[in-house]
């Protein structure tokens, strides 16, 4: 798979933090699932990645964040190609939800907050008025298992905003969600609301409505140039909005 | 409740043809003991049975916790350092085919006639099903969940606080309930390596005597205590895991 990607998503904002792949291999099970990718997203760039099943998507994703490292090649995010580097820039929300059963949905949200050392009536503090937004109201307490799939990706989807990252990578974030409640989803976008002062968004996703490009992995060319929509994510002070 | 009847039915039926059994075969009870005699010895000896139940009660629960602090200690460092896993697993391995019944004299030697040995004692036979549950609790948190924690600035601790920690508790718990069973017969032998009091002396008292009605109430005392050790355990358990699905539950 030679390939190179190159987008031109958005002007580089002042901190600069994009993403730029250069060359990944990766191999897993003695199979190169990454062969040579080539990817550059500048700053304020919303880029959609979009593949078959197995193309390699949520591998590439896991590399930029920092949770694991290429077998060849290099991957930085603003510059820094350290795994902790990248993932101290990079929020990460998977295709499962991974929310965790002991918490309440609050406290699932406030995660993040929680794991920087803010205390727990403070974190939940900050989290408890996004959930009004996202349609999550009365639901705080709620254990996970008490949730709707919808509800539960909603608050994974916070719960990844919250950690307050320049780049937010999402990972078919409302792919487990009917047609319906995705749509709602997309509409009731926290991204209008200004909830995360992410710079970069990057999600191997079908909804191309929200990228200002979509790349195809299985061949790695751009797809299309789709028009910025909804999905703005303005910088904002750490937490001004929340 | 309704679940406790089926059990509480087939006891009741069992005892009533073990007395129909021994009252018509003339078996005296000092070979055999119909359920009648155990009962009366338990009402007639309430006093002796009452003091030595108490005695064997705090070993029983002092050397459960202590048990339980020291396998949490041990199974914490096991899980943050492979190196200690290693070297120590398999040595605890091997205490564990040590005889405890042999080990009680030495510690009765070593520590003398009150109430430390059998707290050892009890503590050497709970703690192990313990530490083994509570490494592999720990050591099998979903992947997945650690790695959403490192990329929301999860540290090392973070993630056994709030991943590992609750999630091995269902195992942890599994452990505990295995070992409340064995801290009974843990204290008995502790009392039987040298004692003057405790439910485990009355039976040795009991034996040469012939009392054997007493021993069977002694003995019926001690299976009621560790299934009231059991029983606590599966309500702390439920209390202090309450996402888990009421099924589990046994």
């Amino acid at each position: 798979m030679e390939s190179i990607v190159k987008t031109d998503a958005g002007p580089l904002c002042e901190s600069g933090v994009g993403v730029d792949a250069d060359g990944v291999v990766r191999v897993l099970g003695g199979k190169r699932v990454l062969d040579g990718v080539d990817l550059q997203v500048s700053a304020r760039g919303r880029v959609g990645i979009v593949g078959r099943s197995g193309a390699g998507k949520s591998t590439l994703l896991s590399l930029v964040a920092g949770l694991d490292d290429p077998d060849g090649g290099a991957v930085s995010v603003g510059g820094e190609t350290s795994p902790a580097g990248r993932l101290a820039r990079c929020a990460l929300m998977p295709q499962r939800d991974c929310l965790l059963p002991w918490r309440s949905a609050l406290d699932n949200a406030a995660l993040a907050l929680e794991n920087v050392g803010m205390p727990r009536g403070q974190a939940r503090r900050r989290a408890r008025p996004l959930f009004a937004r996202l349609g999550l109201a009365g639901s705080e307490q709620l254990r996970p298992a008490k949730l709707s799939g919808g509800m539960r990706q909603r608050v994974a989807f916070l719960r990844t905003l919250l950690a307050d990252k320049p780049v937010l990578l999402l990972d078919e974030p409302f792919g487990a969600l009917d047609a319906i409640t995705r749509a709602e989803l997309q509409e009731c976008s926290p991204t209008r609301s200004r909830l995360s002062r992410a710079r970069c968004c990057w999600s191997p996703t079908t909804s191309r409505r929200h990228c200002s490009s979509a790349s195809a992995c299985s061949c790695w060319r751009p797809v299309a140039s789709l028009p910025t929509s909804t999905w703005t994510l303005p910088v904002t002070h750490h937490g001004a909005e929340l | 409740m309704r679940r406790a009847w089926p059990p509480l039915a087939l006891l009741a039926a069992m005892i009533g043809i073990w007395e129909l059994i021994v009252r018509a075969a003339h078996v005296p009870d000092y070979l055999f003991p119909t359920p009648s005699a155990v009962a009366s010895s338990l009402a007639g000896d309430s006093g002796l049975l009452g003091r030595a139940t108490l005695v064997t009660v705090r070993e029983i629960v002092i050397g459960y916790l202590f048990a339980v602090a020291v396998a949490l200690l041990i199974a914490v460092l096991l899980h943050f350092s492979a190196a200690l896993r290693r070297a120590l697993l398999p040595i605890l391995v091997i205490s564990q085919t040590v005889p405890t019944v042999l080990l009680a004299p030495i510690l009765a030697i070593l520590l003398g006639y009150g109430i430390e040995p059998k707290l050892v004692v009890v503590a050497v036979v709970c703690f192990f099903p313990i530490v083994v549950n509570a490494v592999d609790g720990l050591g099998s948190a979903d992947p997945e969940l650690v790695r959403m924690m490192r990329t929301l600035h999860g540290g090392r601790l973070a993630i056994f606080r709030r991943v590992e920690l609750p999630g091995a508790l269902p195992a942890i718990f599994s452990g505990a309930r295995i070992a409340a069973t064995y801290a009974a017969v843990g204290a008995v032998f502790g009392e039987w390596a040298g004692s003057s009091s405790g439910l485990g002396f009355v039976i040795l008292q009991a034996q040469p005597a012939l009392e054997t009605a007493r021993i069977a109430a002694a003995v019926l005392i001690l299976s009621a205590l560790a299934l009231c050790l059991y029983a606590l355990v599966s309500l702390a358990e439920r209390l202090l895991i309450p996402w888990q699905p009421e099924a589990h539950h046994a």
